[in-house]
């Protein structure tokens, strides 16, 4: 009895992580470039567990940008910049503008190798190609890398859209199905419609859940009323 | 004087130790009297208990060094306690895996331990069968296909029709529904557990990454190169592991049965039924509790009775 009371209790655990990850989704709605999380509800024998297994993979939908050299990744793949703190991280947001240096970055993140544009260019006269070939004024300038990571789900997600690879994630290595595409930022994959009714599912899953140890609970009471 | 009979009928399960061979038990009643009342004040010309309806309540016997009926009573009540707190286990994990994709519910049904049939030993007439107490019997999974939902995720699994995707495991071979997947460090597809997925030669599937399509037969390609076939085998007698595996004897792949990928499979855990059952045998437990209680009371009149 005490284990169908932990198994349950594992259950309400799993449903909880759920709605936490669905709530994220909802609250992304606007979110350019969201990927909505991959929760994995798994059977633990009498009980369930939930798996987090990072942004789902789902290509997104592109819209318009306002920023004439915002690039989307289009495919599975990650642009590279080097953060503040040195480390090497990887994103899929592509809004990029050049620093007082002329040189590209993503969010005060350097692109790594970097891609220097020449001074006193407008940012409408540079051409990002499908491959990563930025040109500026007709001259090719350096060229944008487009990186993957055998296993996205190890990636270490530490904010504002970024990625640190981990030995869990694998070494970045060229993308091989990944291309540019210019002038377009991703919108935020969270289809509403599918985090509503997740979430309406993981809601009544909890309180399946929570009914279940109720019934265990009247069990053990009437268990204990053998001997008066 | 009425005797029964013993026939064992049928014994699915294992028997308790206390019960003694059906032939050596005899039952006691009044000479002729097929529709007896409360035995426990009667002493010695004790008799069936039917009148309650329970038809596992046994009156103490005439021969008292043979049997201990009274003790068997509690014995069957017992019994049932236990059957349906394993039951109330079950429907407790049918309850946590309602949303489980892929999630297969375990299928039991309570057994009779078999009866007794009782005669009334002066005219032959038959009176009828008495039990002997019940166990929970596992009838194994219920594989019945649950509803499939599109997630459009590439790495979202779902098989349509019998069969299982194979699994290397450290433990060994286990067998898989479909679900969420994932590439692991190496580029293989795996479980969210990280054990790699077998192709139909036995060999790990090396997608490097998520952008791999899977076709219907279980054909993985990557750059549209076909880089091996899903294993799917049908499996003999199931028994489920945790974490969405099962172990059993894999057999031929299932010819009508096909990979979908970007979909999932929900959970074939009827809930509102589920909850139906929870509830009723709660209240069968309630009820056996009752009978235990009623056979305590009797006792303990009978001690105090002896003691004036």
């Amino acid at each position: 009895m005490i284990g169908t009371l932990l198994a349950l209790a594992g259950g309400l655990a799993a449903h909880e992580q759920r709605v936490d990850a669905l709530a994220s989704d909802v609250a992304n709605l606007s979110t350019p470039g969201y990927r909505p999380r991959r929760f994995a509800l798994v059977d633990m024998g009498a009980s369930v567990a939930g798996h987090d297994l990072g942004p789902s993979g789902a290509p997104l939908s592109l819209v318009a940008a306002d920023n004439p050299l915002a690039v989307a990744v289009v495919g599975h793949g990650y642009l590279q910049a080097r953060l503040a703190d040195g480390r090497l991280a990887l994103t899929r947001l592509g809004d990029l503008r050049p620093d007082a240096g002329g040189a590209l970055t993503v969010d005060g993140a350097r692109v790594e190798p970097p891609v220097v544009l020449p001074p006193g260019i407008s940012s409408t006269d540079v051409r990002i190609a499908a491959d990563g070939t930025v040109t500026a004024a007709g001259r090719k300038v350096g060229a944008l890398v487009v990186v993957d990571v055998p296993s996205p789900t190890g990636l270490l997600a530490v904010g504002e859209g970024w990625y640190v690879p981990t030995s869990a994630s694998g070494a970045p290595a060229p993308a091989r199905h990944a291309r540019l595409r210019q002038g377009v930022v991703e919108a935020s994959g969270t289809d509403l419609t599918q985090a509503m009714t997740g979430l309406a599912e993981a809601l009544r899953s909890l309180q399946l859940a929570a009914r279940g140890i109720r019934v265990q609970d009247e069990l053990w009471e009437i268990a204990n009323g053998l001997r008066r | 004087m009425l005797e029964a009979a013993g026939q064992r009928q049928e014994a699915p399960t294992v028997a308790v130790g206390s019960l003694r061979h059906p032939a050596h038990h005899h039952v006691a009643g009044p000479e002729g009297a097929a529709e007896p009342s409360g035995a426990e004040e009667e002493g010695e010309g004790s008799r069936l208990n039917l009148s309650r309806g329970w038809t596992t309540t046994w009156a103490p016997h005439r021969r008292p060094a043979r049997n201990r009926p009274m003790e068997r009573g509690l014995h069957i009540a017992a019994s049932g306690m236990l059957a349906e707190e394993a039951r109330q286990s079950l429907l407790a994990s049918d309850l946590a895996n309602a949303t489980t994709p892929a999630y297969k519910p375990e299928r039991a049904a309570l057994h009779a331990f078999g009866a007794l049939l009782a005669v009334e030993r002066g005219r032959g007439t038959l009176i009828g069968e008495l039990g002997l107490g019940v166990s929970l019997a596992f009838r194994g999974l219920d594989l019945s296909q649950g509803p499939l939902r599109e997630t459009g995720d590439p790495l979202d699994v779902a098989l349509e029709g019998q069969g299982f995707l194979v699994v290397d495991t450290p433990a060994g071979r286990r067998y898989l529904r479909g679900g969420r997947l994932t590439v692991d460090v190496q580029g293989r597809l795996a479980t969210p557990s990280g054990h790699p997925l077998l192709d139909d030669q036995g060999r790990a599937l090396v997608v490097g990454g998520e952008g791999f399509s899977l076709a219907a037969d279980g054909t993985v390609s990557v750059d549209g190169r076909p880089v091996g076939r899903l294993a799917v085998v049908s499996l003999e007698a199931p028994v489920r592991e945790g974490e969405g595996l099962y172990r059993g004897q894999p057999g031929a792949r299932p010819d009508s049965t096909s990979v979908r990928q970007g979909w999932l499979e929900g959970s074939s855990v009827d809930t509102a039924r589920t909850m139906v059952d929870a509830l009723a045998s709660l209240r069968a437990f309630e009820a056996l509790q009752r009978v235990i209680r009623a056979i305590d009371e009797s006792l303990g009149r009978a001690i105090n009775g002896v003691q004036a």
